[in-house]
């Protein structure tokens, strides 16, 4: 593996990379002395977001968990039978801050983290799941 | 008279259990029952016993249970909204139950959706 070794944060480079010598020798690039990046041929990159993309739903989750039920598929806050959607909900009408969540409903700060963060690549799927949720309570007469 | 309330798993705060004990209700919790992370059947069994009306925001699950086992002290629902900006606040949910008792409309063996309940 070759180093590229950035000095100055000013300075523009024109580099002349070789497509073929640069899948033989991946480039690593170092900012004060640390490994910041790697350069890799474009269709590597393009593999592994495809990689990525394919193994992003399975991401595990240190503070979620999934719990059995008919018809929900978005976790829930490990320890506690509330679902994110719950949580987030609850955050938006009272507006509280993470902290404040945090105290409030007697969670580490790092479950209410991790959820937001759940709740920013999953929205689509929690805000559905509210929709069905609203949808089966008017089937059995109870319109929201 | 007002109803002796416990707060679900999804909806136990110690923000809202103090606004409903500054309002005048005798409010329990899963924590205090030692119910923490248990599922929807274990509260409501325990309200259940314990004769107490349970305020949850698992609506679709505790009207499940609602149904299937109809004789309980009275569920108060709090849904999402379509609009997640007029979803509940805790001073609503407060609210809201204090409309419900002021109305002296039977709690046993009833399911309410509290969204309706805001005034």
């Amino acid at each position: 593996m070759k180093t590229l070794t950035l000095k100055e944060a000013q300075a523009s480079y024109t580099l002349t990379i070789d497509r073929d010598a640069l899948s033989q020798h991946l480039m690593l690039i170092r900012q004060n002395g640390q490994p910041v990046g790697v350069l890799v041929p474009f269709d590597e990159y393009q593999a592994f977001r495809a990689w990525q993309r394919k193994h992003g739903s399975e991401q595990t989750y240190r503070y979620l968990v999934a719990r059995p039920h008919p018809w929900r598929r978005q976790l829930y806050l490990k320890g506690r039978n509330m679902t994110v959607g719950q949580l987030i909900s609850t955050m938006q009408a009272n507006h509280l801050t993470p902290e404040e969540a945090a105290d409030d409903l007697e969670l580490p700060l790092e479950q209410v983290e991790e959820a937001l963060v759940y709740y920013r690549l999953h929205r689509d799927l929690i805000e559905s799941e509210a929709r069905e949720e609203a949808a089966r309570l008017a089937a059995k007469g109870y319109a929201v | 008279m007002r109803p002796r309330l416990y707060l679900d798993d999804c909806i136990s705060s110690k923000r809202l259990r103090r606004m409903l004990v500054d309002a005048g209700y005798e409010v329990q919790t899963p924590a205090q029952a030692g119910l923490t992370g248990y599922d929807d059947l274990d509260h409501f069994q325990y309200a259940q016993q314990h004769g107490l009306t349970i305020v949850t925001k698992d609506a679709d699950d505790f009207e499940c249970l609602h149904q299937e086992h109809p004789r309980h002290n009275g569920i108060l629902a709090v849904c999402e909204e379509a609009d997640r900006s007029k979803n509940m606040s805790y001073a609503d949910i407060v609210h809201a139950i204090e409309n419900i008792v002021q109305a002296r409309v039977p709690l046993e063996g009833q399911f309410y959706i509290l969204n309706h309940w805001r005034w």
